[in-house]
């Protein structure tokens, strides 16, 4: 068998792709040890900073520092429009889908999605039926994970819309570059994405409840061990808010005040970093010590609004995203800019048998699992493992879809071995308030493994500087 | 602000207060214990208990250390995870305290207070020794130091400071009562030449134990003499490390942060004996009850200061 | 039927609570079948309404400082209509969505195997028969006995313990509906005679196509009739609780709970 070809970022078409043009001859020039020198450096950077993830299953709550690479991961700027307005339309289009499946269910009467696919649905929540949100908006940070399979050809692999996170490695992998290598920031013209915070507190502050003015947002955490504490922390910080725990909130005569050195403060929005689930006690989850009782008042009698909004996990749910090219089409009356992977969804019995006949060609997700745990790359799977999974659709089919893999691109990585080509993915991150708008770039995620086609950070991914190139006089303009 | 950040705030400057001071007392009693064996009085292994009397970890050392010898003890008061009072423990709690008001900190107080832990806490013993034992304490008071600089030259001067300040003052005023209140009873002054030099040598460590050998010379010309120590140490506000000194600081932090709590009358109080009483009075009710009972009042004040401030529940 | 509701509810402690938050599902529903007059809510110190998901009518309760009781008083007048168990689809709550699972009304194998044996018969008869059907099995193999069971008993173990109050029944006939496709909903509410639950009592209402919601109280092994007065409608009973709370400190808490219904002219 043939190894399939990848298309790769920098060097596929025949000679230096040109987004690439003025980094490839710096790159080709520039001797080993500098750029192991500029690695070391790095890491030692991310440790003195703190950027740290915790991993879970591990005693003590062990921090570890996401692998950084100090290859750019560069999109020219007709590239990035493309991802730009893919994922704004994409976005836009989710925030009606959820606005309307908790109030007119229009979608679910049309039969453009089987009504049952959502009101059976886990991540569907009864509790905010009948609810109006401020403007409508439902998913106010929104993470669009893309891969690449060519040139031209963007594929949206799943949406987040519950609390996507990552931002702050986006943010804080563009300050270790600009230190690192100020003079390739020189030669070339990179967007800024250091503005995301003012973007983000924006957005968060023009969903304030109705005839507040100055309203009071605050970070809801789980604590510090959580695993993407440290992006709560960095994000409380930019954007000079209060990060809170749940204690450090409570709910009086239905408003959500917290517990400041000069008494009660009233909290109007709360951007949650925290599951539905363990967000009010009396409501979802009675076990619940790190969410605040009463919050579910509070939010239906409008007093506060809750970011993302409980229940939007509606719409990246896996089961959903195979309707998304039909969600885009219902609500925006236009085609998908970015492409949808063809999506088996193995509670139907058709789509079941197929897959079970083509599982060492397939991709097997379970429906509500995310980073990356339970999931079949069938390609990289070993026989035992396959045969392993499909004990696990066969118990319960209902619980998995199946894609074809991808050919993800490849991006030149700094590895043991000097430079090598990694597969990579991009999450840019789309915020919605008043308008829905998106900062030049993301999160490049990139597998260090050879050959490797998962990016999760939880099964040792490790992420990228994106720049997105500035048309020639985009500058002047700003 | 939120009542749970000044919370950590308060107790992240406590604690790395209280790694400088476990410092200081280590480095003392290795002096101490120097002086007192050039000073011609021969070995004396009970020098070395004091740091675990001080703390109140004797019973838990031996149990699982078995015999004090100096290095042991070094091991125990400076890296052992299991003894709640080293400066690792210390340290671990310090930095928990800022992670948790990360997003309040200036990137100089966090990295700094971050790169000290780093270079600590996975840190064992024999190579503690290999870098130099010296060097790794100044290393260590240093960086005490630096965090202070950090916080004071970059932080922006509103509640979150004062309640940084409380935290530091209290802690070191604390430090400082039971330090002197640790030490052995001394008899009153006597022409015993022997007892003269020992008299010199202890204090002097006991002065560079708490930073104020120089402050000593400066107020006194007389020689170096216990009753005169613990005046300089309780009643002299313009040493930083004093009783007074500490107290006024919580007074001025408190005034500043709500004129009308009562954390702040208590501290008043407090700051009115220390503004009145003379030196005299303190030797006559006995040094060590007055000293037991001002760390007593500085944690009503401190458990005052949860109430009036965090919301405590 | 005209029917006068007293129900307070007296929480008391050993060592006082220094917060409590509760939700109270105490205010009849706005429904075909019934009609409220007067109804007033009153006891904590902090009460503000809102509706939730379900359309129920909650409150939020606070008390803020420091108590050792609580004592919630609701009364009123309510008039009601007897629409032979059924009520129309018109509370805009899409009957699929009854349809999930919640961790008190998940089926196990025993209680599939029950409900499994009315397949046939719906396929048969139609879905009510089959219901009633279910209704009166269910009634026969579980016992009203009251003490065996609490608030946190799942349908699953009230159904091998085979015995339970009105809330497991409507619990377990809530699972057996949904192994037989029937989505079903649980209500909370009174109940002016009969054999039921000393405090308030409950039912289930299963989703019959082209006819709407079939009320089925297997307590008493009958449909809802001018008698009963709907609180609240859910998933389960931890949806449609009468009272759920949270209180922060405190110790030792008993409840006591009186509730009079009175036929009035």
């Amino acid at each position: 068998m043939k190894p399939p070809v990848f298309f790769d970022e920098m060097h596929s078409g025949g000679g230096v792709r040109p987004a690439y043009e003025r980094y490839a001859a710096w790159l080709h020039s520039v001797p080993q040890e500098i750029l192991q020198e500029r690695h070391d450096r790095a890491n030692s950077l991310f440790r003195t900073v703190g950027i740290t993830f915790n991993v879970y299953g591990e005693e003590g709550g062990v921090e570890r520092l996401i692998p950084f690479d100090i290859v750019p991961r560069i999109l020219s700027a007709e590239e990035w429009e493309i991802v730009e307005t893919g994922v704004i339309q994409r976005v836009e289009a989710l925030n009606a889908f959820i606005a309307d499946v908790y109030n007119d269910q229009e979608i679910l009467r049309s039969g453009v999605i089987p009504p049952e696919l959502v009101l059976t649905n886990d991540a569907f929540r009864p509790e905010m039926l009948g609810l109006k949100v401020p403007r409508s908006v439902y998913a106010h940070v929104s993470g669009v994970d893309i891969v690449r399979i060519d040139a031209e050809t963007f594929y949206v692999l799943e949406d987040n819309a519950r609390t996507p996170s990552g931002v702050s490695y986006m943010l804080e992998n563009r300050q270790a570059m600009m230190r690192l290598f100020p003079d390739l920031f020189g030669a070339h013209s990179v967007a800024p994405v250091s503005h995301y915070p003012e973007l983000l507190q924006d957005t968060l502050r023009a969903v304030a409840p109705r005839g507040v003015d100055d309203p009071t947002v605050v970070l809801l955490t789980p604590g510090q061990f959580n695993s993407a504490y440290f992006e709560h922390a960095f994000l409380a910080q930019e954007m000079g808010i209060e990060l809170v725990e749940g204690q450090d909130l409570f709910v009086d005569d239905g408003e959500v005040f917290m517990r400041t050195t000069r008494g009660p403060k009233r909290v109007h929005v709360i951007y949650r970093r925290i599951d539905d689930d363990f967000l009010d006690p009396l409501t979802f989850r009675g076990d619940s010590t790190i969410g605040v009782p009463g919050l579910m008042a509070a939010c239906r009698l409008g007093r506060v609004t809750v970011c993302n909004a409980i229940g939007s996990g509606i719409a990246d749910d896996k089961a959903i995203y195979a309707y998304m090219p039909e969600i885009i089409r219902f609500y925006l009356g236009r085609e998908p800019i970015l492409k949808n992977v063809p999506t088996y969804t193995l509670r139907k019995p058709d789509d079941l048998a197929y897959a079970l006949a083509h599982l060492p060609e397939l991709v097997v997700k379970e429906v509500h699992g995310s980073g990356g745990y339970g999931m079949l790359v069938g390609p990289a799977a070993t026989a035992a493992e396959i045969e392993a999974f499909r004990a696990k659709i066969l118990a319960h089919p209902e619980g998995f879809i199946a894609q074809p893999t991808l050919a993800l691109s490849t991006c030149p990585t700094f590895v043991d071995q000097g430079i090598a080509p990694r597969h990579v993915d991009l999450r840019p991150f789309v915020l919605s308030g008043q308008t829905t708008r998106v900062v030049p770039g993301g999160l490049t995620r990139v597998a260090m493994r050879k050959g490797s086609l998962v990016v999760n950070s939880s099964q040792g991914g490790g992420t990228k500087d994106t720049w997105v190139l500035e048309k020639p006089n985009a500058r002047a303009r700003r | 602000m939120l009542g749970r950040a000044a919370d950590n705030l308060f107790w992240m400057t406590r604690y790395v207060e209280r790694v400088e001071n476990t410092v200081r007392l280590l480095r003392a009693t290795a002096l101490t214990a120097l002086l007192i064996e050039s000073g011609g009085n021969g070995a004396d292994t009970s020098v070395w208990a004091r740091p675990l009397l001080l703390t109140g970890r004797m019973d838990d050392f031996l149990a699982r250390y078995e015999q004090l010898s100096p290095g042991r003890l070094m091991a125990y008061m400076l890296l052992d995870r299991d003894n709640p009072a080293s400066v690792k423990s210390v340290l671990d709690r310090a930095r928990e305290s800022a992670r948790a008001t990360r997003h309040l900190l200036t990137t100089e107080v966090w990295e700094g207070i971050n790169a000290t832990w780093l270079a600590i806490t996975d840190l064992h013993f024999a190579a503690l020794q290999q870098q130099g034992l010296d060097d790794r304490l100044d290393w260590l008071t240093e960086r005490c130091f630096l965090f202070r600089g950090a916080l004071f030259g970059s932080m922006r001067r509103d509640e979150g400071l004062l309640f940084a300040n409380l935290g530091l003052y209290l802690e070191r005023g604390d430090h400082t009562a039971r330090f002197l209140a640790s030490q052995p009873e001394r008899a009153a002054a006597t022409e015993d030449p022997a007892a003269k030099v020992r008299e010199y040598y202890e204090g002097t460590a006991l002065l560079k134990a708490l930073g104020s050998y120089r402050a000593y010379r400066e107020t006194y010309s007389s020689n170096i003499e216990f009753p005169r120590i613990a005046e300089l140490l309780i009643l002299h506000g313009t040493v930083p490390r004093s009783l007074r000194g500490a107290v006024d600081e919580v007074v001025n932090s408190l005034r500043a942060l709500n004129p009308t709590a009562d954390s702040l009358k208590a501290a008043h109080e407090l700051q009115y004996r220390l503004q009145t009483i003379q030196i005299g009075h303190v030797r006559r009710v006995g040094l060590r009850a007055f000293l037991l009972d001002f760390s007593k009042e500085l944690d009503e004040i401190s458990g005052q200061i949860q109430r009036d401030f965090m919301m405590v529940q | 039927m005209r029917l006068q509701i007293t129900h307070e509810t007296l929480y008391s402690l050993t060592h006082a609570a220094r917060r409590t938050v509760q939700y109270l599902r105490l205010t009849p529903r706005a429904d075909r079948c019934q009609r409220v007059e007067s109804w007033s809510i009153g006891g904590p110190e902090r009460l503000r309404p809102w509706t939730d998901g379900y359309g129920n009518v909650v409150h939020v309760a606070t008390e803020t400082d420091a108590h050792d009781s609580i004592a919630i008083r609701v009364e009123g007048v309510v008039s009601t209509r007897d629409t032979a168990g059924v009520l129309p689809l018109d509370d805009g709550l899409p009957p699929d969505m009854f349809l999930r699972a919640t961790p008190l009304t998940l089926a196990s194998e025993a209680i599939a195997g029950f409900a499994r044996r009315f397949a046939e018969e719906r396929a048969r008869k139609g879905d009510i028969a089959a219901l009633h059907a279910m209704m009166a099995a269910q009634a026969d193999a579980i016992a009203f006995e009251a003490g065996h069971t609490t608030a946190a008993t799942p349908a699953a173990a009230a159904f091998d313990k085979g015995r339970g109050v009105c809330q497991d029944h409507t619990h377990i006939f809530i699972a057996a509906c949904r192994v037989i496709g029937l989505p079903c909903r649980y209500v909370s509410g009174y109940l002016a005679a009969g054999q039921g639950d000393v405090a308030t009592h409950a039912w289930a209402e299963a989703f019959v196509a082209d006819l709407g919601w079939v009320s089925f109280d297997v307590a008493n092994r009958q449909s809802a009739t001018d008698a009963y007065v709907r609180l609240a409608v859910g998933p389960d009973y931890r949806a449609v609780a009468p009272v759920i709370g949270v209180r922060t400190g405190g110790g030792g808490e008993e409840i006591a709970v009186t509730v009079q219904v009175r036929q009035v002219q």
